[in-house]
């Protein structure tokens, strides 16, 4: 099974207060999808991340996708086809931009 | 999602040089840099040797990406630097393509991390340009095209639609563009060496993801944009990020200007170098005159 390796040359950080701020969202029923919590940045290329996004990447090195969706079903209350398919969406971006790649 | 306005830049652009005769304090603005959470610094001193402050701040400021442009008469001092540890890529600031030649030589026969050519386009070395692009393609040397320091009171360099299309041609015929490393921030020379390609920087992103230092210690948008938005002499870096002037800088560029309204090609570039269209009038409403369109021809 193919691992993923995220590129060691692209920079990230997590926005202030935008987690607290999606999850309050959350609480009060909004979509919390368009609130970037992090972004990543190389080659001069920016990425936004929304919550989701940002626990993707900061958990992803060296998993391969299963463990990474069943590791990501611990912590989101969502069917696992269509994390599954979320996921997979957002890797294939990520592996577009040069941001990870597997191995 | 893709894009946001952030409440802090994540990439920094600071010219140490020339010296002023009142110097900021490169300590206190290293210090507080490095707490604001910027990914990216680029340094930038083009003095015949190395400046005294480049060495502090090189010392003092410790960020995840941090790289230096140096003239070429001071390559090989910067190259023997014990403070290039930090330093992630090293460009050298060259004005024709003689230059380019030895300073990339030396560049390739010393320094064991990456380097690149920084050129500074002008109507002067334009004719340069393709023969640059050859030789970095030819020696796997990154080609920087640094932003055009308006601020400072450098000239523009805007070309016609005619002008671009020769050059795009000259370069396509010099140079694989697709094997060439090239960082370009201006959306027209970036149309220029790749036509199909959209810019990837979309709105112009002066103080979103970007600030620019000057000399002086005073503070602006980006290095192309004569706005200044505070002084760090006086202020904190902090102070100036959070400021209202540069949120309404923010939405002065978020709205496009209104020369560009009926441009079919405003969805691409998006009101283009939004410094350069300010800097002429200091009208936000003025066109980038380096699109090369004639305003009201589709």
């Amino acid at each position: 099974m193919q691992k993923i390796q995220r590129n060691p040359d692209v920079l990230w950080r997590e926005e202030e207060g935008a987690r607290e701020e999606a999850l309050a969202g959350l609480d009060r029923g909004e979509d919390a999808a368009e609130v970037g919590t992090a972004l990543l940045f190389a080659n001069g290329q920016m990425l936004v991340l929304n919550m989701l996004g940002a626990d993707i990447w900061q958990s992803c090195e060296g998993k391969s996708v299963d463990e990474l969706v069943a590791g990501l079903l611990e912590e989101y209350e969502v069917d696992e086809a269509v994390l599954r398919a979320d996921v997979t969406a957002f890797l294939a971006e990520l592996a577009g931009k040069g941001f990870i790649r597997y191995a | 999602m893709t894009r946001v306005e952030l409440r802090s830049p994540i990439r920094l652009y600071w010219d140490i040089s020339p010296q002023p005769r009142v110097a900021p304090d490169y300590g206190r603005i290293s210090a507080q840099v490095a707490v604001s959470r910027v990914l990216s610094l680029n340094l930038a001193d083009l003095g015949p040797s190395l400046n005294h402050a480049t060495l502090l701040v090189l010392r003092d400021l410790s960020l995840p990406q941090l790289s230096l442009t140096v003239s070429a008469a001071a390559l090989q001092q910067a190259l023997v630097l014990p403070e290039m540890e930090k330093v992630q890529k090293l460009l050298v600031d060259c004005a024709h393509a003689g230059e380019v030649e030895v300073a990339g030589i030396a560049l390739l026969a010393r320094s064991d991390k990456p380097g690149g050519i920084s050129f500074r386009v002008s109507r002067g070395n334009l004719a340069d340009l393709p023969t640059v692009a050859a030789w970095c393609e030819r020696h796997r040397v990154e080609l920087v095209l640094p932003m055009e320091r308006l601020v400072t009171g450098e000239e523009s360099l805007c070309l016609d639609r005619q002008e671009q299309a020769e050059l795009s041609g000259r370069l396509a015929a010099a140079c694989s563009l697709e094997a060439l490393s090239v960082t370009i921030h201006d959306p027209f020379l970036w149309r220029i060496f790749h036509p199909r390609v959209p810019f990837p920087d979309g709105v112009c992103q002066a103080a979103n993801t970007m600030l620019y230092v000057d000399p002086l210690g005073d503070v602006y948008p980006c290095p192309t944009m004569p706005v200044r938005l505070g002084s760090l002499l006086k202020q904190s870096w902090h102070e100036i990020v959070a400021s209202g002037d540069k949120q309404e800088v923010r939405r002065r560029i978020l709205a496009l200007p209104a020369a560009c309204s009926g441009c079919g090609r405003q969805a691409d570039c998006r009101g283009g170098c939004r410094g350069r269209g300010y800097a002429g009038c200091k009208e936000w409403d003025d066109a980038d005159p380096g699109c090369g369109e004639t305003p009201g021809a589709e």
